[in-house]
């Protein structure tokens, strides 16, 4: 289990966080929402280690994140940034290879079990059609499932998402959160459960997608729970701001938050 | 190309043939053929009949080998610690030249050398000792200016090496100026050219040489990950911080012993890594050891072509990689520009 208690935390002397608590375990998939600036990413920063708490603790599987060493947290905990700035020259494989850092020696030789893993992971996330081209030829869609291939390597019980799909196309984004669910809760009974955190913008994805739901404003979690309950127009339509409704689709029973756009 | 040769086996052929190309040139020609029967009698222990009063095995055995030695170190340890440096600030520009490194190395040596240690065995330790002290305070100096939050942006890592180099530069200059006696060998020296002959400065070179490239072999993997940037090495398991400081002492070592040796010589650690880059990728697994093994190459070939260009006169090799480098250095610049390379 993970467990985030109390934690107070930001950059130098602003606080961001101010007592957030949260727990997350294997088989399920929570979504991060707030506004901009309500600390989603500082959150997910502090969890992987990055951020130094200024209080409260932050445990995984009974281990505290802040006395592990950079490598036994990267084989609990893996994060998928967005992509951005990868290094143009390394091919796809190469970059999906990188995730199987912590368990390799300083020479970064890989064994045929790892080679076996990121094959596994490459199919998982179809990216096996363009593991020979460079990062630097691939579109946004296809780099971002590559940071999702190179976390799968990684095999850590935890995975955290910062915004995978902000920069994509509308179907990359669908597919790309079909693969994320399909972590959380996998179809095949060989592979392993993971518990997935993730901050999306995309209120519906959140809606359609997360088994539980966390709504994150001016540092605290003000809302959390299942979608259905978290995901309600009128909390959300002021947090946000703007005015939202509800629709449900007659013919599928979906439903999908709509912003009520003012001209 | 790419697959079917390897690039190791590749690089270690051009390597051996600029060594014997190496030897073969300069004032006094040297046949294949008399190269040859030189080394066939010296390993047989009789007179060669080419060579009766061992005037070519002189020349051979205390001049040339030990110079192509030297050369190779220099060049492997210029273009080892450039493919570092480009690695570490994760920009293609950086060059131990460049970015300052090599005048910072160049005048700890000179202090060094106007202490009139030069020439004894003190000298051979205080020299690239004192030059690395002043090369990993001008990259520091560097880095400092430079830095912008996480990242270094290139053109700050351009400026602050110019300007760390003008200013470690002049101070040489200052220093050379006032020490009269050492003055014209120290500017020969500093143009990169290796004012030493015989085996003594490849000796002494040797340790530091070793030491730092075996540091910059070790750090491939750890490079690679750190390509991603600090936070995702951090999350991938790399201790971002020691990698960090190992890999700035190993390649800053590698660049002082260079200097120390054969004074200031640019832009092989631009253009070799760069073209390894290009043909075999950015695995610094491969980068770093293949960088060595071409800079040995392209050092042994410019300084052959330095020895025989104006000959009987030798002019300093660094005149001729500026020649090569500086325009390729634009060429890169456009290129990284112009395709997002990096």
């Amino acid at each position: 289990m993970l467990k985030v208690e109390q934690i107070y935390t930001g950059y130098d002397k602003r606080i961001v966080l101010h007592g957030v608590s949260l727990e997350l375990e294997p088989g399920e998939l929570v979504a991060l929402i707030g506004p901009n600036g309500s600390g989603k990413s500082t959150l997910l920063r502090s969890i992987s280690g990055l951020l130094p708490l200024q209080q409260g603790r932050i445990e995984v599987d009974g281990d505290e994140v802040s006395q592990l060493n950079e490598s036994q947290r990267a084989r609990k905990i893996a994060v998928v940034p967005q992509a951005r700035n990868l290094p143009p020259a390394f091919s796809a494989r190469e970059v999906v290879a990188i995730g199987r850092t912590p368990y390799l020696n300083w020479l970064g030789q890989l064994s045929a079990n790892d080679e076996t893993l990121i094959d596994q992971a490459m199919r998982q996330t179809d990216t096996l059609d363009y593991a020979g081209r460079p990062v630097g030829e691939l579109s946004g869609g296809e780099q971002q499932r590559l940071l999702l291939a190179r976390a799968l390597v990684q095999q850590t019980p935890y995975l955290l998402l910062d915004e995978p799909t902000t920069h994509l196309d509308l179907q990359f984004q669908i597919g790309l959160m079909a693969h994320i669910h399909e972590l959380a809760h996998p179809a095949d009974p060989g592979l392993s459960t993971r518990a997935v955190l993730i901050a999306v913008h995309d209120l519906n994805l959140a809606l359609e997608y997360a088994d539980r739901v966390v709504l994150l404003v001016e540092g605290k979690i003000i809302h959390l729970g299942t979608p259905a309950e978290v995901l309600q127009p009128e909390l959300l339509s002021q947090v946000y701001g703007v005015p939202l409704t509800l629709l449900r689709d007659p013919n599928n029973g979906q439903t999908a938050l709509m912003p009520k756009l003012t001209h | 190309m790419k697959k079917r040769l390897n690039p190791f086996l590749l690089c270690t052929l051009l390597l051996v043939a600029s060594a014997i190309l190496s030897i073969m040139v300069g004032s006094s020609k040297m046949s294949p053929r008399t190269l040859a029967d030189v080394v066939i009698s010296s390993i047989r222990g009789t007179t060669s009949s080419t060579d009766p009063n061992g005037v070519f095995s002189t020349i051979l055995y205390s001049l040339r080998i030990p110079h192509m030695f030297l050369m190779l170190l220099v060049g492997a340890a210029l273009s080892g610690s450039g493919a570092a440096y480009q690695g570490l600030f994760r920009n293609p520009l950086a060059d131990p030249y460049l970015i300052g490194v090599a005048s910072g190395a160049g005048l700890g040596a000179v202090i060094a050398m106007t202490i009139h240690w030069s020439y004894t065995t003190l000298g051979l330790i205080a020299i690239p000792l004192s030059a690395f002290l002043g090369a990993v305070l001008a990259v520091g100096v560097v880095s400092l200016i430079a830095r912008v939050g996480h990242t270094i942006p290139t053109t700050n890592l351009i400026l602050a090496g110019v300007v760390v180099s003008s200013f470690c530069t002049a101070l040489s200059s200052l220093l050379m100026i006032n020490a009269s006696g050492d003055l014209r060998r120290s500017l020969v020296w500093l143009l990169g050219g290796s004012n030493q002959s015989g085996w003594a400065p490849v000796l002494a070179m040797l340790p530091y040489a070793l030491i730092g490239m075996g540091f910059l072999l070790a750090m491939g993997h750890p490079l690679n990950v750190m390509q991603f940037g600090d936070e995702q090495a951090s999350q991938l398991g790399i201790r971002v911080t020691r990698v960090r400081w190992l890999t700035i002492i190993a390649a800053t070592l590698t660049t002082a012993a260079a200097v120390a040796f054969a004074g200031i010589i640019g832009f092989v650690g631009l253009i070799v890594p760069h073209i390894i880059r290009l043909v075999w990728g950015g695995d610094y697994r491969k980068l770093i050891p293949l960088s060595l093994l071409g800079g040995a190459s392209l050092l042994l070939l410019t300084d052959a072509a330095a020895r025989s260009a104006f000959a009987p006169q030798e002019i300093p090799v660094g005149i001729i990689t500026a020649l090569l480098g500086a325009p390729f250095f634009l060429w890169i610049l456009r290129r990284s520009k112009s395709q997002n390379y990096w």
